[in-house]
């Protein structure tokens, strides 16, 4: 049995956890960081191309720009969903921690003036997406795992989070799965940091990458005590290229790229007067959905898609200044974009739900327990987020959850915990992995798995409605009965990919539980979250943010809510003149 | 094209006592199948018990480097269309084998990475109000070799690499992206990378044979980016040697 201490466990190495690594780090304090895969930078922050938004204001374009903008845009992104102090405390702390990335050495693109230079997105009303060319998220990887190395943070690659060990409503460590050698292993420590990322692979299509199965959501909803935040909303980029759903940059639309219907018009005007092909995503996914309903889709790559033009912007812009989208494009569908038109169809691309924390992230109902990045809700995003603020949130919540967990230690460093604890649920997770590889016959996990992938996109996708939700939730159910079930193939501990998906695969079902019924009782259209049978946002009922939990034993999430507190901008319209 | 049934044969390698053999798969090749697609087909499909890494699918985050048909690639770039019906799916070279298709290049890397301190090292105070100016060429250079992915792909395909310790054109383009940058402010820092790239592990060891250009995922034009980072390493010892001569003129 071995057993691991240190002042704090981070569970995820991307761009959010290690942020937090590197400020808890830097005071001293023993720190490790988990990961599924075998090096840091395979994180999925990696696969961010636009950028990372932070009201600069040293472009001629961005002059007026600065944080209460950047804050009302992210409001009203969030339809007002969004807890406006923290979206205050987020876009004024973002200047700093760019700046900071770029003092550390983060390559960022730059003006002529050789400043940090910025690029338009989506429901933005000045350019203050910092980007480095369209591989941001990939320089920031590079950037944050360079400052872990010369930290000397020590990495646990490779291993995948099982459960939380709880002391009462106290958090003292989590048990993992070495990959490697299919040990059952504990990690101590006097906080907790969940960092997992996204759950995308919850959908069918989804931009999202292979580890994005929203672990660090499952193990602390499978604890009984903590709570999803907003469940409901999840956001469908409008493009990202079929036949694998490989994403082309929002930057597209923001340097100027146009969508086009099978009779090459530009409809984006049709459906959002004031902002066109820049209204938010949830906007721009909603109406190319309508378009391809209304028969001016095309057939091709495997479905039904529309265009993204690029080409108009010229060999020499989409050659260097978006060049990850002309690689893809190339490389991966096999279409020129300085030539031709890209193809392009809406898929799920990020949860703005996760583990509901308070503005320290702190999450509720469990001591000592924090969640940052994608991994968590502390709503930033309200309803639907907005391009370039998920980068920013990483390390927003990353410098910030590290602050508070300073503060904490520098008060107590001895950690007690009760005696036989960690080795019950140690003893308790290798049972569950035997009882698995010992069954006979059940449920394929695969299957199962790819069932439940293709429900949520056919009955919580971009447009809902209470009859085929109530649909979904029956199906939902079923499938969650027979994860008690599920048998493998593959009998081995170690090196498993069936094993792997088999631990993980319950707690997944009850996240799509969450996000089903939260659908069901969501009477209105808010955001990303679009009800045909109420197409209108309702304030008077629904000003609230949705809470999931799951208590144990039970077959059913409860859901409850919370109020939205209004301090900077009143709710109102959106002003992207969307017609519905 | 969309009936083709692909023989897929794939190497296994696991326990402790390294057994090696083939499998054989037959699958339905799909429309724009990837190498990484058709082993999720398998693996879900006919076979769990077999092992290979893939992440982000779209060639960002390097994980999953094999050898197909012989050659070093990424699977998830790789597109069972530009290939014969017969695939053979091995390891990468050089880098110890985790099983079957998945290997370790997490130790290489991140012992280079340690070796030449792979990060800016700071002098200068932080100013959070303004950011150090820093000419648009010179951060476009930087970001050219930004670019590699740490896929280990020109290691393996490299005969250099495959003995001693060199470190790979991927060590030498990232060495020079320090180098390059002006931001790396401490002297010692900079010394230990120049003595990296000027000696037989470095660029001295590189035979310039560019087997590693025509394999690079990422397209990153390594024999330039190579051919560069020796004129800067020259330029700056041939500085340093002035200066030396100059000290002993004194003298
Ligand atoms: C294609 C794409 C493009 C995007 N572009 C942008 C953009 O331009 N701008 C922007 O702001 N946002 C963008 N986003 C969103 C943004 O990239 C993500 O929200 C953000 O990177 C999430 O970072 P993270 O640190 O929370 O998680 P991740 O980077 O996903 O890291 C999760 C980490 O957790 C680890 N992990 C997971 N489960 C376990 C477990 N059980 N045990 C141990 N470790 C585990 C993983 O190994 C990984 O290291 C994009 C997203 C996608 C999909
Ligand atoms: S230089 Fe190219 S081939 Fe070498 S590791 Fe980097 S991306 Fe891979
Ligand atoms: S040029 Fe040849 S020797 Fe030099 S790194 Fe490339 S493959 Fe290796
Ligand atoms: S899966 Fe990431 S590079 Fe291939």
């Amino acid at each position: 049995m071995k057993i691991y201490k240190f002042d704090s466990i981070i569970v995820g190495g991307g761009l959010a956890g290690v942020r937090a690594a590197v400020e808890i780090a830097s005071k001293g304090y023993k720190i490790c960081l988990l990961t599924l895969l075998d090096k840091l930078i395979r994180s999925h922050s990696n696969a961010a191309q636009g950028g990372i938004q932070a009201s600069l204001a040293n472009t001629t374009e961005s002059i007026g720009d600065d944080w209460r903008v950047h804050a009302y845009d992210t409001i009203k992104g969030s339809d007002w969903l969004a807890d406006q102090d923290i979206v205050e405390e987020v876009v004024k702390l973002a200047p700093f921690l760019i700046r900071e990335m770029d003092y550390w050495g983060a390559v960022f693109s730059r003006t002529d003036k050789g400043l940090i230079n910025q690029r338009q997105f989506g429901g933005a009303t000045y350019p203050r997406c910092v980007f480095a060319s369209d591989g941001t998220g990939h320089v920031l990887m590079n950037l944050i795992e360079s400052r872990a190395t010369c930290l000397n943070i020590p990495v646990f690659s490779r291993r995948q989070a099982l459960s939380l060990i709880l002391d009462g409503v106290k958090v003292v460590g989590v048990t993992t799965l070495n990959l490697v050698n299919g040990e059952i292993e504990a990690f101590l420590g006097n906080a907790v940091i969940l960092a997992t990322g996204g759950a995308g692979l919850l959908y069918k299509e989804t931009t999202n990458a292979r580890t994005c199965f929203g672990d660090g959501m499952t193990i602390a909803l499978e604890t009984g005590l903590a709570q999803i935040g907003n469940p409901e909303f999840v956001q469908f980029h409008p493009t990202p290229m079929p036949p694998r759903y490989i994403l082309a940059t929002e930057g597209c639309r923001g340097d100027g790229g146009v969508l086009l219907n099978s009779e090459e018009k530009e409809f984006m005007w049709d459906y959002s007067s004031m902002k066109g092909n820049l209204a938010s995503r949830d906007v721009v996914s909603r109406s190319m959905m309508r378009e391809i309903v209304a028969g001016r889709g095309i057939e091709g790559f495997s479905t039904t898609h529309l265009w993204l033009d690029i080409k108009r912007l010229g060999y020499e812009h989409v050659a260097t200044k978006l060049r990850d989208v002309y690689f893809l494009c190339r490389n991966f569908i096999g279409v020129d974009p300085t030539k031709e038109y890209i193809p392009v169809r809406p898929a799920q691309h990020y949860t703005m739900f996760g583990v509901k924390t308070n503005k320290r992230c702190e999450a509720y109902g469990i001591q000592g327990l924090y969640a940052i990045g994608e991994c968590a809700c502390w709503d930033l995003h309200g309803a639907n987020r907005l391009g370039g603020n998920s980068l920013l949130e990483t390390v927003a919540s990353g410098y910030i959850a590290g602050q508070k967990i300073l503060e904490n230690l520098a008060k107590d460093k001895i950690q007690i915990c009760k005696d036989g604890l960690v080795e019950d649920e140690i003893k308790r997770q290798e049972t569950r992995i035997k009882n698995i590889l010992g069954k006979k016959d059940g449920e394929n996990v695969y299957r199962l798995f790819s069932e439940m992938r293709g429900i949520m996109s056919q009955n919580a996708g971009i447009f809902r409605n209470g009859q085929d939700i109530e649909i979904g939730l029956a199906a939902l159910n079923k499938i969650f009965e027979k994860t008690a079930n599920v048998k493998i193939d593959c009998k081995e501990i170690a090196l498993n990919l069936e094993l792997q998906l088999a631990l993980r695969f319950s707690g997944m079902a009850k996240i799509a539980l969450c996000v089903m019924k939260s659908a069901l009782l969501r009477t209105e259209s808010r955001g990303s979250h679009w009800r045909d049978d109420f197409p209108k946002r309702d304030d008077k009922n629904w000003l609230k943010r949705t809470l999931a939990s799951f208590p144990i034993g039970v077959q059913e999430p409860e859901i409850n809510y919370e109020p939205v507190k209004i301090t900077l901008l009143p709710p109102g319209d959106r002003g992207y003149g969307e017609k519905k | 094209m969309n009936d083709r049934k692909l023989i897929v044969k794939i190497k296994r390698i696991s326990g402790r006592i390294r057994r090696e053999y083939f499998n054989d798969f037959i699958v339905d090749e799909q429309r724009g199948m990837s190498v990484l697609a058709l082993l999720d087909e398998i693996q879900t499909g006919q076979d769990s018990s077999i092992y290979y890494d893939g992440q982000c699918g779209c060639a960002n985050c390097g994980i999953c480097a094999i050898k197909i048909n012989g050659r070093p690639k990424l699977a998830c770039k790789t597109q069972t269309a530009d290939l014969p019906y017969e695939i053979v799916l091995e390891p990468l070279d050089f880098f110890p084998i985790v099983k079957d298709l998945a290997v370790d290049k997490s130790e290489f890397f991140n012992r280079l990475e340690q070796k030449m301190e792979a990060w800016v090292h700071r002098q200068k105070e932080f100013n959070p109000e303004k950011e150090d100016l820093m000419v648009p060429e010179l951060a476009d250079a930087l970001y050219e070799n930004e670019r590699c992915v740490k896929c280990g792909i020109c290691v393996s395909a490299c005969a250099a690499a495959s003995f001693g310790k060199f470190i790979g054109a991927s060590g030498c383009i990232t060495a020079h992206r320090f180098l390059q940058d002006p931001r790396n402010e401490d002297l010692g820092a900079r010394q230990k990378l120049i003595n990296i790239l000027s000696s037989d592990d470095g660029l001295w060891g590189c035979h310039a044979i560019e087997a590693c250009d025509n394999f690079c995922p990422k397209e990153i034009p390594l024999g330039r980016q190579l051919a560069l980072a020796r004129k800067e390493t020259l330029k700056i010892l041939f500085k340093e040697w002035l200066g030396l001569a100059k000290f002993w003129r004194r003298k």
